[in-house]
């Protein structure tokens, strides 16, 4: 184990309330680096496991399956001596590829050659069920001893051969037990099942325009997975009596909701589960009532700390001061109106494309008008090329919008999965 | 173990475990023997005291830099603190005592400005805030503090004479120890701006 990162925090909030105000707003900022700029290496303290997919789809076209099997390697290649592995193959149930029994092995330069080898020699033929996929993961890390536990699942095609129930049962079973980071390939994925498997697992999802984008896609996913310093961290939120936490969410890189994920560490604290540490920097976006006060009365809304392991890695507070003071409580904090904003944009993309879906168009296309005027306004020119395939924009300031007649369904599979991208605030 | 201003008792010591309410309100006996932290009651008016005043204290750079470009002793030795969370202090009654809890001097200022963070170039009793016979300002006093207590005026910061009433106004700073600065603000007035 090399040296560990620092961690450092940052509030943004508008700390002053009206007499008788009740909601606190604040993101916070947290950001690790190591003290010396180089990247701390956790050594053999790390376990992956990559699920390639081989159902019959992805011989459609041949490229597919190469370039995951291209991808694949890279994996196996950037890989650090000492870290534990194993590629599990994905039909309508999961096999092991390499090792050849339901173990994980450490990484040598024999056991990458062996499975390098044994990833070259897949073949295509069969179904898609995601959650016995991960459930072979599972049972793979289950009792592994490494810190950092992460898996990468690529697919081709949508969950048919298990039905929705069978997958939540089996993401219940695995949360806490490792990272998941989803990829879809081709044009047959749902956006929908990549983002609830990495929601669950607390990774990132993300589609491929070309099987060629694989290789680094891969490579980066593991060398960021190997970056990580703490496998399983927690955010631990400390508030007053009588207030209710209406909302815990990372608001950066990507939106994940963790308020509902709340496990009682005493009758006012709880933690809330973020995944591995590296050298990364996150936000979090937190919104706190409390008990009315009166003008000039002071509280502290909460006390937030990152908890890795009994370990604190930080702590940060929120405050609240009533005021009778207009030009005090009226301000908003420009981070939480960034963010606030970067939510009803996603929201605005994810019911428009249900409502698409489910055929209503007035819905689909208000929702999808409301997207494309929010993605102007925010500068989320990335979401607006994606939002400009289903949707012809007539009048971008006023989100008046037209549903394109000519969808690829992968194109809105893309923005689906993309949704959840937010961006810092600039200037 | 410590109990906070609602009566709660708490091991954390600058909130209430329980509640969140801020734990130097306790400091003074006087102040929680008062009106729960708040602006002055009405009855004030009867007593010919101002009301509707409080002071906000805050950590500011500017002074800070300019009390060790002034070769002051220890401003240099003192870091301004990176979080320093405003507090404030309703004005209540008609003298206020500004400076830092010593439990064994027994001294309970109204306007305590113990930490954390804490500026230690704050005395114990620093400066006392004097309301107006007429009722309606305050005048500063400092009360031969070891640093001195200065106010901002034509540009410059100017150390005050001891024990020499300065008269203060809406907006008015209140300069003491290596960084702290108190705001005088009057609710009654709408018109001012928002102290950084």
């Amino acid at each position: 184990m090399s040296d560990q990162p620092t961690f450092q925090a940052e509030v943004h909030q508008n700390q002053y309330l009206p007499a008788g105000g009740t909601v606190v707003e604040a993101v916070l900022t947290v950001t690790a680096s190591s003290a010396d700029g180089h990247t701390p290496t956790v050594g053999p303290n790390a376990a992956q496991v990559i699920m390639i997919d081989c159902s019959g789809s992805m011989a459609n076209p041949p490229s597919k399956l190469d370039e995951a099997k291209k991808a694949t390697i890279t994996a196996i290649d950037s890989l650090r001596d000492g870290v534990a592995f194993a590629i599990i193959a994905g039909r309508h149930n999961a096999g092991m590829v390499y090792p050849p029994t339901a173990a994980l092995v450490a990484a040598t330069g024999e056991t990458r050659a062996e499975a390098k080898q044994a990833v070259s020699r897949l073949i295509a033929g069969g179904g898609t069920a995601l959650g016995s996929w991960l459930h072979l993961a599972n049972y793979l890390f289950a009792g592994h001893p490494a810190e950092v536990k992460h898996a990468i699942m690529l697919t081709d095609g949508r969950n048919e051969h298990e039905s929705l129930e069978q997958l939540a049962a089996v993401l219940r079973s695995c949360e806490g037990g490792f990272v998941c980071d989803t990829r879809g390939v081709g044009d047959g994925w749902s956006g929908t099942e990549l983002l609830v498997i990495a929601s669950a697992l607390l990774g990132t999802a993300d589609g491929l325009a070309s099987p060629g984008d694989l290789v680094a896609d891969f490579r980066r996913m593991t060398e960021t997975a190997m970056g990580k310093t703490f496998g399983e961290v927690t955010l631990r939120l400390w508030t007053p009596a009588g207030s209710t936490v209406r909302l815990v969410e990372q608001a950066f890189p990507h939106l994940e909701n963790l308020t509902g994920r709340r496990t009682e560490v005493s009758a006012r604290i709880g933690d809330y589960p973020v995944g591995a540490w590296g050298i990364e920097s996150r936000d979090y976006h937190l919104s706190i009532a409390l008990p009315a006060g009166a003008a000039g009365e002071e509280r502290l809304a909460a006390r937030v700390s990152l908890v890795s392991q009994d370990q604190t890695l930080l702590e940060s507070r929120v405050f609240a001061t009533w005021t009778d003071d207009h030009a005090l409580f009226a301000a908003i904090d420009p981070w939480v109106a960034h963010y606030s904003g970067q939510e009803e944009l996603a929201a605005a993309i994810q019911q428009g494309l249900a409502a698409r879906d489910a055929g209503d168009i007035n819905a689909a296309t208000a929702m999808l008008g409301r997207a494309a005027q929010l993605a102007a306004k925010t500068g989320r020119e990335d979401t607006a090329a994606l939002l400009g395939r289903l949707v012809e924009v007539i009048d971008v300031r006023s989100g008046d919008v037209r549903l394109r007649q000519d969808v690829a369904g992968v194109d809105a599979e893309m923005a689906n999965v993309r949704s959840v991208r937010t961006i810092r605030i600039t200037g | 173990m410590p109990r906070c201003p609602r009566g709660h008792d708490t091991a954390a010591a600058d909130y209430c475990e329980q509640c969140g309410s801020p734990l130097r309100v306790l400091a003074s006996p006087a102040a929680a023997s008062r009106a729960p932290a708040g602006y002055a009651p009405d009855a004030a008016i009867a007593t010919g005291t101002p009301t509707g005043w409080l002071v906000v204290t805050w950590a500011n750079r500017d002074y800070h830099a300019h009390m060790i470009a002034s070769a002051s002793q220890f401003a240099e030795l003192v870091d301004i603190p990176d979080n320093y969370p405003k507090r404030h202090f309703a004005l209540n009654g008609s003298q206020l005592l500004i400076g830092r809890r010593s439990r064994s001097r027994g001294i309970e200022p109204d306007i305590d400005l113990t930490g954390p963070p804490e500026d230690p170039g704050v005395s114990h009793t620093h400066a006392l805030l004097i309301a107006n016979p007429d009722g309606c300002c305050w005048s500063l006093v400092d009360v031969e503090s070891a640093n001195g207590t200065y106010t901002y005026t034509d540009g410059q910061y100017k150390r005050i004479e001891a024990n020499q009433p300065v008269p203060l106004k809406d907006g008015d700073q209140i300069f003491l120890g290596a960084w702290t600065t108190l705001t005088l603000r009057s609710r009654s007035n709408k018109r001012r701006g928002i102290p950084r």
